[in-house]
């Protein structure tokens, strides 16, 4: 049992969609983390593949574990940024609400790194965590100071990046130009 | 940045000892925040969950662009 909050929410979360057999891959701060150097972060993100019965089926298994589920959730109205879709559940802790987002796969990226999660520990948990060339995509895509540190970073503890499928998802992600200044082609 | 020494060290920890790097440095953050007014504590949860989201468009608005 940790102490952080979001952790906890995180752990719980994945133990929902394990017992469902629901496909996902964490994402966005613990993934950087896990890939990267120790920092804090308070984001929790999960990459899912599940269709709208899965999904109902998840709301009823997080509800149960003491997520709070938006109402619009349940009528089948999910967050819609810019056509791809997003589930945001809540928890509340003492006086602090924490916000769980779950992304459904839509889109050949999202799905290559869906299947390319790799297992690592997350506390005392094994969970499935995407790898760390698609997180350095995804921060490649967002761009902001923190999301380049988080490249630098992951760049400098894992030796073992597939740099030729990086240089592929730059070139079709449209952020070659962006990863040649991490990677410069020899 | 870390030292490289410190760099390889980190690098060759198994997973567990990487990550409870992470958690110990996260609890440290934590702790420091609780400590915070609540308004304040909730502030900067509030302004970090913006950012997120920001964030969040930006990637979700790119993916769909070129998917």
């Amino acid at each position: 049992m940790t102490e952080l909050p979001i952790q906890q929410i995180l752990l719980d979360a994945v133990s929902v969609l394990e017992r469902l057999r629901i496909p996902y891959a964490i994402m966005g701060g613990f993934a950087a983390r896990a890939w990267g150097l120790p920092r804090p972060t308070y984001d929790a993100d999960i990459a899912i593949a599940a269709g709208t019965e899965e999904l109902q089926k998840l709301f009823d298994g997080l509800e149960q574990e003491g997520f709070d589920i938006p109402p619009e959730h349940r009528t089948g109205f999910l967050d819609v940024l810019a056509g791809f879709k997003k589930a945001k559940v809540n928890r509340f802790v003492d006086r602090n609400v924490w916000h769980t987002d779950f992304f459904l796969a839509q889109g050949e990226f999202l799905n290559s790194a869906l299947a390319r999660a790799r297992e690592t520990k997350i506390g005392l948990k094994t969970v499935r965590v995407m790898a760390p060339e698609d997180i350095i995509l995804l921060k490649l895509i967002a761009s902001r100071r923190k999301d380049l540190a988080d490249i630098e970073e992951i760049m400098g503890v894992c030796r073992d990046l597939d740099v030729p499928y990086l240089r592929n998802w730059a070139k079709s992600l449209g952020v070659a130009d962006r990863l040649a200044e991490f990677f410069p082609q020899s | 940045m870390l030292s490289e020494a410190k760099l390889q060290a980190y690098r060759e920890m198994t997973p567990e000892e990487r990550w409870s790097e992470v958690e110990a440095l996260m609890t440290f953050a934590w702790r420091f925040l609780k400590e915070l007014p609540p308004e304040e504590l909730e502030r900067r949860l509030a302004y970090d969950r913006e950012q997120h989201d920001k964030a969040d468009e930006i990637i979700l608005a790119h993916l769909r662009r070129y998917s």
